[in-house]
């Protein structure tokens, strides 16, 4: 799949996108969808951190380069490795993307019953109306400048779509790989995830990439979790400093849904990942956890926005921070309680930890409640380390560096646990792991 | 002083009373027993006017007035004092002023002038002392942050410092020690005279021992279907409900 | 709790909304430099003052009125406002001595509860009456002078203490700060001037009393209140206005500076009028208030009661240089019918081990709605900064809106920053137990109201504890225990 030919904008961003060239056999549904998208675009143009939910992100690592789309990659003995070393044990498929593109060679989905895992435009060659029905449809682009672009520009992606009470026994593994070229690349990605009522699913989308080069990854997901079903989405951000990663899902959770996002954000030099979760159907549970560790002059900002439009549903979400060097963390997380959804219980919780005198931790936990008959609180803590603990450890023997590792990773590593995928609750606390003790040689 | 004469009531659509028949003298103490969704509560909550409830059928006299025909603060100042199963938590307001304002109503109601600072400090000392209450409680907030056993003793104090007529007591003895529940037991004795009525609707014997029944009634599926001495008490102990309910 | 409770509970009149007829002094609605000097001329002012409102003012023009997400208004028309409004007064310098002032004045304050003749006036209260666009009078000065704490209104201070108020005027919120501020800044008319010297601990408590009375006007006032080194004052404001069906304008600047070690403690029971059940008429209450705590150890408290006002906006600060200094906020807010609230402070910790409380509590009823806007920021040098913030909002009813939207910003990893926020609304079982035990149902919701607003309460001087519970009619909580 590539992009229609009738595509025009007035926007410097579209300029830059060199190489990227139309497929004459896309359909006339998806050309004008790309179109309205990109004149969505040219009206606001990149975010400035004038606009509320970019105060604290600004865009400048992305406004001013050039990116371009790359072409289909060569699978050569290195890229090969590579894969073969992020791919994840356990998994039931796992469909590889390089720079956009992706790469059957490297996929595998014999896991499960045909077409319930297949790449985005193997879907749209397959039953174009299905895909129709699908995209575009829990994630707005109006008013979302990077989900417009996303939409202009999707080259692939997956389509998940998980039948009535079917328990998917494995994760679904989608490794996003950024290999990057001599040019600065962008990536934009869509994967469509379908759990029918009943159905049981866990989807992980993996970031991943080569050092030293400039990659942009721009990937939408929209997930629609049925009546009674169960989607797990893990996202594990885990790219070089080099790249920028704009991640975003829309989730639309069904009567007793239940949907759990876990984000662990250890990598990438700018990573943007948003969360927004419709509580659609009365009694759905949604619940989000969030670790992010930042050192040297990375920016992560994580984005959440929480709408209860029912009744009796319930949210859960704890983001935890840890930053060190010049990093930047942002929490901004806003939960919407509508005037219908009576009997909401929603919790929101961001917790900072700072280890060095100039990172910096930004907090914007809100609350706006309809409602009357509602429990909701928010809670935000910002420090360092507690030095009684420290003293603490220390008076019982273990060195300084020592004692300030158990307490770092005994901050994080609640979330961590609660993995429920062993193979990839030990990928996660590896890198996790990983990316603290990195953290820790900086400081 | 009480007098239900077939009281049916219904929460929703289901009806949990079913043609209750009860009645309270002065000066006595009557044990209400009985299993899981008797309707024991209901009871309770009924006699003291809760909005949850709808009253179908029947009448309830309270020292020759109809109680039904009452607001909920009409019947307590009337002097009908409900000691709550779950004690409800009011943040901000301190129990010393709670009582205050409380006893005020109530002297109100009567046409009586309101207590005097100094007399009502020296009251609230008095009851706090026979409850063996720390006197921290004084101004702490309404039963925030109390423990479940805390809780029931302050509800005791509430009872003692408003000095009601009858007292339901709705499973005040569920949850607590031993300790606790002497000193409970120890307050709720303290009104054992001509004057006062006292119903108690628990759970277990453990309570009576200490609050000796004149009359045990058993209540199943909405309807007293026994009533006897304290004996019966035992008997329900010794044999469980269904034997008791098999025998009638 | 049956709605009958909440409505009574609700439907307390507003007490303030007689008008005083009197004969005024108006400008013919309009702004422009002219009416900008002439408003200077008729005060007196040295040039370096009507230098610094028309500056204040050439840059408002280029401004942009805020528009914000949450409260919407109506456009107001800057060219309808008189922005000059005073009783006329047979002295051209204003009022000797309360001999002096308009029998109508004295009667209007003393029906607002203000009595101004001091053998009246509330025991250890000096008071500011400001009306409309000027200062009536001031109590107690002869008294506060000898310890040389320094009370009156404005345009007399820039007579009488010109280098002070140069020293300080715009220090704290500059003219160009924002719209309203600049407009403020163009056009203030009166307000109170505080000066505690070193060392000082005010003997009273000192307050203003502001009053809206004519029609089409805008009320500017600026108050600006200085403690020195060691010096203490507590002060309070209270303001109202008549009923009408026009939205009128008020648009305060305040300017605290608290010297090392010094103190301020700053008090607002705010009752503007807040429109009728439908929305209409009402105050447009958009206030910039913001203390500077400069010396090691000083500390400003804002308190602050809003009960009125159609939208009120205001966010009073703290700015914490000096090193140890201590912010605090305690807030609540109360809106009803059509009011909103959007309120809430910003602490900005610049100095080493600086502390802040803030405590916010907004109550929301009818089909109001009401935001807590708050902003934490810890600074590079901000070592061992300290915030605590507790955020409640309670709901009456289903059709009003409760909303929190706390920014906390910290760039020192030796801070402690905490945030807590809760939503409830007063549950049907509370208002069952309290009834049970007597009370009746308007005053077991006052009980809970009440109770949720203690932290705040306990803050205000007994005065103003008073006023406020009385505007949220409830009864003295807290005299026993």
């Amino acid at each position: 799949m590539s992009a229609a030919s009738s595509v025009t904008g007035v926007s410097g961003w579209q300029t830059g996108h060199a190489g990227w060239q139309p497929e004459a056999t896309e359909a006339s549904w998806l050309a004008t969808l790309r179109r309205q998208a990109l004149a969505a675009f040219d009206t606001t143009g990149l975010p400035t951190t004038k606009v509320e939910a970019w105060h604290y992100t600004p865009l400048r690592a992305v406004r001013d380069v050039a990116w371009t789309h790359a072409g289909g990659v060569e699978v050569g003995a290195g890229l090969t490795a590579f894969v073969d070393a992020a791919r994840l044990p356990g998994a039931s498929a796992e469909l590889v993307f390089v720079d956009g593109h992706h790469v059957a060679d490297l996929s595998r989905t014999d896991g499960l019953p045909p077409g319930a895992v297949v790449s985005l435009s193997q879907a749209l060659a397959a039953d174009g109306e299905a895909v129709r029905a699908r995209l575009a449809t829990l994630a707005p682009w109006h008013d979302a400048p990077l989900n417009a672009l996303n939409t202009a520009f999707v080259q692939d992606g997956v389509r998940v779509h998980v039948p009535r009470r079917v328990d998917v026994p494995g994760p679904v593994h989608i490794l996003v790989v950024g290999w990057g070229r001599d040019v600065p690349t962008v990536a934009h990605l869509r994967n469509l995830v379908v759990a029918d009522t009943g159905s049981r699913v866990t989807v992980v989308v993996s970031f991943v990439g080569r050092p030293g080069h400039s990659v942009l990854h721009n990937v939408v997901d929209e997930v629609g979790v049925g009546a009674d079903a169960q989607v797990t989405q893990v996202v594990l951000g885990d790219s070089p400093d080099d790249h920028l990663v704009v991640h975003r899902t829309d989730a639309r959770l069904d009567r007793d849904a239940r949907y759990t996002h876990q984000a662990f954000w250890l990598g990438g030099g700018l990573v943007r990942g948003e969360v927004h979760a419709t509580h659609a159907g009365p009694g759905a549970e949604a619940t989000l956890d969030g670790v992010f560790v930042a050192g040297s002059t990375q920016h992560v900002d994580c984005h959440t926005v929480i709408d209860h439009a029912v009744p009796r549903c319930t949210t859960r979400e704890v983001y935890k921070g840890v930053l060190g060097g010049k990093a930047r963390g942002v929490f901004d997380g806003t939960v919407i309680v509508r005037a219908d959804a009576q009997q909401t219980d929603a919790s929101q919780d961001s917790r900072n930890l700072l280890l060095s005198d100039d990172a910096d931790a930004n907090a914007k936990p809100t609350l706006e409640i309809y409602a009357d008959d509602v429990k909701c609180a928010h809670g935000t803590t910002v420090g360092r380390l507690d030095p009684d603990q420290l003293a603490y450890l220390r008076m019982r023997g273990l060195p300084l560096s020592l004692a300030r590792r158990v307490l770092i990773g005994a901050f994080v590593s609640d979330r961590v646990d609660r993995i429920a995928h062993e193979g990839l609750r030990a990928r996660v606390a590896g890198r996790v792991e990983a990316a603290l003790a990195a953290l820790q040689e900086e400081a | 002083m009480l007098e239900i004469r077939n009281l049916h009531a219904k929460v929703g659509d289901t009806p949990v009373l079913k043609g209750l028949d009860l009645s309270v003298a002065s000066g006595s103490v009557h044990a209400i027993m009985g299993p899981n969704g008797a309707g024991k509560s209901t009871l309770a909550k009924v006699l003291a006017g809760s909005e949850d409830y709808e009253v179908t059928e029947g009448s309830v006299t309270f020292d020759g007035h109809d109680l039904l025909a009452m607001d909920i603060e009409d019947r307590a100042n009337a002097g009908l004092f409900l000691g709550f199963q779950y004690p409800v938590e009011v943040p901000g307001v301190t129990n010393a002023y709670f009582l205050k304002l409380a006893l005020n109503a109530k002297r109100k109601a009567a046409g009586l002038d309101e207590i005097a600072p100094g007399a009502f400090l020296k009251l609230l000392k008095d009851k706090m002392d026979h409850l063996e209450m720390d006197p921290a409680f004084r101004n702490r907030f309404v039963n925030v942050g109390f423990s479940g056993g805390e809780k029931k003793r302050n509800e005791i104090l509430q009872l003692l410092v408003l000095d009601p007529k009858l007292a339901v007591l709705d499973e005040t003895d569920s949850g607590l020690d031993i300790d606790a529940l002497r000193v409970v037991a120890k307050g709720v004795n303290s009104l054992r005279d001509a004057g006062h009525a006292i119903v108690v609707i628990t759970h277990y014997q453990r309570l009576l021992d200490y609050i000796v029944p004149d009359q045990v009634h058993v209540l199943v599926d909405g309807r007293i279907v026994r009533s006897g001495d304290k004996d019966l008490a035992l008997q329900l102990e010794d044999e469980g409900y269904a034997a008791v309910r098999a025998a009638t | 709790m049956s709605d009958v409770a909440i409505e009574s509970h609700l439907k307390k009149a507003y007490e303030h909304g007689w008008q005083t007829d009197i004969e005024q002094d108006v400008f013919p609605p309009g702004l422009d430099e002219e009416v900008i000097a002439a408003l200077s001329g008729r005060k007196g002012e040295p040039e370096w003052l009507l230098a610094w409102r028309l500056k204040a003012y050439r840059h408002w023009l280029g401004m942009a009125e805020p528009t914000w997400a949450k409260p919407h208004h109506p456009p107001i028309d800057y060219q309808a406002i008189s922005y000059y409004a005073a009783p006329k007064s047979k002295d051209a310098d204003g009022p000797k001595s309360l001999d002096d002032v308009d029998p109508k004045l004295l009667e209007t304050y003393e029906k607002l509860g203000i009595p101004l003749h001091e053998r009246a006036a509330l025991a250890g209260v000096a008071v500011d009456a400001v009306f409309d666009s000027v200062s009536v009078a001031t109590t107690f000065r002869k008294q506060l002078a000898e310890v040389g704490v320094i009370f009156m209104s404005f345009s007399e201070a820039v007579r009488e203490h010109p280098e002070l108020v140069r020293k300080h005027l715009g220090s704290v919120v500059p003219a160009f700060d924002n719209y309203y501020a600049a407009l403020n800044s163009a056009v203030f008319s009166d307000g109170s001037f505080v000066y505690v010297p070193k060392g000082v601990r005010c003997p009273m408590e000192l307050s203003t009393y502001f009053r809206i009375n004519s029609m089409n006007t805008g009320q500017f006032e600026r108050t600006l209140i200085v403690v020195e080194d060691g010096a203490y004052v507590s002060y309070l404001e209270g303001c109202t206005a008549p009923m009408r069906d026009e939205n009128q304008l008020h648009a305060a600047v305040v300017e605290l500076v608290a010297e090392g070690n010094g103190e301020i403690k700053y008090s607002t029971v705010q009752n503007w009028y807040p429109g009728d059940e439908q929305g209409k008429g009402g105050i447009y209450n958009f206030v910039t208030k913001r203390g500077i705590c400069k010396g090691r150890g000083s500390k400003i408290s804002w308190t602050q009661v809003e009960t009125g006002s159609a939208i009120t906006w205001k966010y009073p600060s703290v700015i914490l240089k000096g090193d140890d200094s201590v912010g605090e906020f305690y807030s609540v807010a109360v809106t009803n019918n059509r009011q909103m609230a959007d309120t809430g402070t910003k602490m900005i910790h610049l100095g080493r081990n600086t502390r802040s409380t803030i405590v916010a509590k907004g109550i929301s009823a009818g089909r109001s709605d009401s935001a807590y806007r708050g902003l934490v920021r810890i600074n590079p040098k901000a070592e061992g900064a300290r915030n605590h913030t507790q955020c409640d909002s309670l709901l009456l009813g289903d059709t009003c809106g409760a909303h929190t939207f706390p920014y906390i910003e910290v760039k020192n990893p030796t801070a402690t920053v905490e945030h807590e926020a809760t939503t409830s609304k007063v549950s049907d079982e509370q208002i069952f137990y309290l009834r049970q035990r007597g009370l009746s149902e308007e005053d077991a919701v006052n009980l809970v109201v009440n109770g949720f607003c203690k932290d705040v309460f306990k803050q205000l001087p007994m005065e103003f504890a008073v006023e406020a519970q009385k505007l949220l009619a409830v009864s003295l909580e807290g005299s026993v225990g």
